[in-house]
């Protein structure tokens, strides 16, 4: 009943599924080239191991991984490094030369390192590369590739429009349900991309070392909320164009351009000191309020007010939790297909 | 099938007119015989690229006239009634050409005395061995 | 099935092209749907169908409105392409493969090898005229109650005319309705039974193409001099149109032709004859009194 979009889709995911085929060749390839080398964050154990008068060791352990360790006497730092291969490496560094900053960002000398282990008594910091990358960067990434696939697949009725509403309004099915199945078909395609993105992410990671992805309470929320956006972007744009014969492509130009500005314009003009500019600030900054986009960031600690939200200090509800935001970006969705299901209830061929 | 009809959409006359003219016709002249099947409505209408209900009413008509009957389920056949009514079918199919011409006189003037003379004129030309 | 069409009116803004029309179009027949440009066919259509509002007026289906589950059973060929053309054909079979559970998938295929449409090509890579193939090939193969053609046969060449023609009277001997709009009179008179003809949205004539054929004749006399009277003929509510030239006189009669033949014979008139009109002549009647009197003279 839907194949024709079924077909769209098809290809779209086929385009998708060639890209990141693409990208992780080039992965691989660079992973063979490189083999062997310690990657740039730990050039600086390198020059440890080359400086004069630092003693070296390497010794092949029983399970197989490699311990080496480096003695640099006239500074007094000690460093062990135990290569379990493909599972990581795990570097302990000892020594005075050692300072600890906060949110575990370490100095050692010159060098700047993000330690997962920190025992301040006897200056030691543990650093692992195997690090557990918290899913919802995997996430993050998959919904901007969602919002690329939103993008290609919106306004499935206004590619009806231009000359085919014969077709599709005269199926067996009524034209409410001919739109909620394109738009149904179309939100799987989104979901498909996402875990493709994921799928991508996470075989690159396996190129290197053991993927390390960690999944706890946050992630649920921020999933939500990064299958949402796409979702509420798609009905937005869908929305706009269900009128429209012709004239798609205009309307998602704009759409992304007014989607990226308006906001960014509304906040600046808001904290203009001209009554009038301000007053438009603040018009634009509710405005910004219907754009799916000014939903998406993480802030990490969730707190109303918090700085790290673009518009903490006008609204709230820009900083609130991940699900607050996931629930309205839902509400979005919703409220913006059925403005698309009334508009095209009403048309005419 | 030695059916041959041609239709002409175009002429004035009815199709369905048209039709049972030319089986009359044909059975008149014998090309027709009496037993022989016509085809069916629909395999006419699909030759002839028209409408099968103006078929179906010529049939009926060519039934009412006693020149085919239908028996459901076995087809439509040329009436077996013999000389008479390939005679009866010839008499009508030639009184129709005639009247067209009688009128045609009338209209130009000729009285029933000049179309009788030139009736016989052309009977002794035709049927000459008659005379 | 058969469509009843009572009161149908839709405007575009002040215009109307659709005004207070009524017609019966009967199950299981061919009917044709007459009329100049923008007379309303299309538009007709559009409304019957669900796809343009009308402002007045209904149209029943075998007595009941239309609903979307009747879409299994009635098929419409539009005007214009409506192909998805980044489709390749067999994709378009398959399509309504899965939509509609009558259609005949292998039929199709046949139907497009009549007409020489290969199935791999896209859609936008075919003529107007395969285009054209191939939106009959796929609502032929769909075993449909009732087909809503409008001009069906536009941008083929004679023998794929003739075959849509064919196709056509196949349905009506299965026992489908078929409802279309041509501009080819000649289409119209072999393949319909009945038709209607409308101009600027009216319905101005309506009826079985034999009973038309029938009653509508001209009938002519010749008088002795140019001074004559009609005797009140042309009140006759039988006469369509009078046309005195010098001693001659033409009336197209709507009915009844024997009669007034007689009556013009009564009045003095001479040379009475009744001449026949076929189908394009009775249209441009219909439509164009003032040009068809011309043709019709020159014709017969």
């Amino acid at each position: 009943m839907f194949y024709p979009e079924w077909l769209r889709v098809r290809t779209t995911l086929k385009v998708l599924a060639i890209v990141f085929g693409c990208l992780f060749a080039i992965a691989a390839l660079l992973r063979i080239a490189f083999n062997g080398q310690i990657s740039g964050t730990y050039s600086w154990v390198d020059q440890e191991m080359n400086k004069p008068g630092v003693r070296v060791t390497h010794e092949r352990q029983s399970d197989g991984s490699m311990r080496t360790t480096i003695d640099d006497r006239s500074r007094g730092d000690h460093i062990v490094i135990v290569d379990r291969g493909w599972q990581g490496k795990t570097i302990t560094i000892t020594g005075p030369d050692v300072t600890v900053s906060r949110s575990h960002n370490v100095q050692i000398g010159s060098v700047g390192v993000h330690a997962t282990r920190v025992s301040p008594t006897s200056n030691e910091v543990q650093v692992t590369t195997d690090e557990p990358v918290s899913a919802r960067y995997l996430l993050l990434f998959a919904s901007f590739v969602a919002l690329i696939v939103a993008t290609v697949l919106a306004g499935p009725l206004a590619k009806e429009n231009t000359n085919h509403l014969e077709i599709a309004w005269t199926k067996a099915i009524g034209r409410e349900r001919m739109a909620l199945g394109l738009f149904g078909v179309d939100a799987l395609a989104m979901l498909a991309s996402m875990a493709l993105t994921v799928i991508f992410l996470v075989l690159c990671t396996a190129l290197f070392e053991i993927p390390h992805v960690v999944v706890d309470s946050a992630t649920l929320p921020v999933l939500a909320l990064t299958v949402f956006l796409p979702f509420a972007w798609y009905a937005l744009l869908t929305a706009c164009s269900s009128s429209l014969k012709r004239g798609l492509g205009a309307v998602i130009g704009l759409g992304w351009l007014a989607a990226l500005v308006v906001p960014p314009i509304g906040q600046a003009l808001a904290i203009a000191g001209n009554p009038l500019l301000h007053a438009a600030g603040v018009a634009l900054s509710y405005v910004s309020l219907l754009d799916p986009l000014v939903y998406m960031h993480f802030s990490g600690s969730a707190a109303p007010g918090d700085s790290t939200a673009t518009f903490g200090d006008t609204f709230s509800l820009l900083a609130s939790p991940p699900l607050l935001r996931a629930a309205i970006l839902l509400a979005l969705t919703v409220i913006y297909s059925s403005l698309s299901l009334l508009q095209w209830r009403r048309l005419e061929a | 099938m030695p059916v041959v009809l041609t239709v002409d959409p175009r002429s004035g006359v009815p199709i369905y007119q048209q039709i049972v003219e030319q089986v009359k016709r044909s059975t008149a002249l014998g090309v027709l015989q009496s037993g022989e099947q016509l085809p069916t409505v629909k395999q006419l209408a699909l030759d002839l690229t028209i409408n099968p209900n103006t078929v179906a009413r010529a049939y009926r008509d060519l039934e009412r006239d006693g020149v085919i009957e239908t028996s459901p389920g076995r087809g439509s056949f040329v009436k077996g009634d013999g000389v008479s009514s390939t005679r009866a079918a010839a008499s009508d199919v030639t009184r129709r050409a005639m009247e067209g011409a009688v009128r045609e006189a009338k209209a130009m003037g000729l009285t029933r005395a000049d179309v009788r003379d030139v009736v016989d004129a052309v009977l002794d030309r035709w049927f000459s061995e008659e005379r | 099935m058969n469509i009843a069409i009572s009161h149908l009116s839709k405007k575009y803004g002040s215009q109307a092209a659709v005004d207070d029309l009524s017609v019966e179009i009967p199950a299981g027949t061919i009917f044709g749907l007459l009329g100049p440009n923008g007379a309303g066919k299309t538009t007709t259509f559009k409304c019957m169908l669900g796809l343009a509002r009308a402002n007045a007026g209904s149209v029943t289906f075998a007595g009941k409105p239309l609903v979307p589950a009747l879409f299994e059973a009635i098929v419409y060929i539009p005007e214009r392409d409506v192909l998805y053309d980044w489709m390749r054909v067999h994709e378009l079979v398959e399509m309504n493969r899965r939509a509609f559970k009558r259609f005949d998938a292998s039929r199709a295929y046949d139907l497009l090898k009549t007409f020489g449409i290969d199935p791999r090509k896209r859609a936008r890579s075919l003529s107007k005229g395969m285009k054209t193939a191939v939106a009959v090939g796929i609502a032929f193969a769909r075993q449909a109650d009732l087909l809503v053609l409008d001009e069906p046969t536009s941008g083929l060449d004679p023998v794929n005319q003739r075959h849509v023609l064919n196709l056509m009277v196949n349905e009506a001997a299965r026992g489908a309705t078929v409802l279309f709009s041509s501009h080819q009179i000649g289409q119209v008179e072999r393949a319909a039974e009945r038709i209607a003809v409308l101009d600027r949205g009216r319905l101005v004539l309506e009826g079985a193409i034999d009973d038309l054929k029938s009653g509508r004749k001209i009938v002519e006399a010749i008088f002795p001099n140019e001074s004559y009277s009609l005797n009140g003929i042309a009140a006759d509510a039988r006469v369509g149109r009078v046309d005195r030239s010098g001693r001659i006189v033409r009336i197209m009669v709507l009915d009844g032709p024997n009669e007034i033949a007689q009556k013009l014979e009564a009045a003095g008139g001479t040379g009475v004859r009744i001449i026949d009109l076929n189908l394009e002549d009775i249209f441009l009647y219909a439509v164009a009194p003032a040009s068809a009197t011309a043709d019709v003279v020159e014709g017969s």
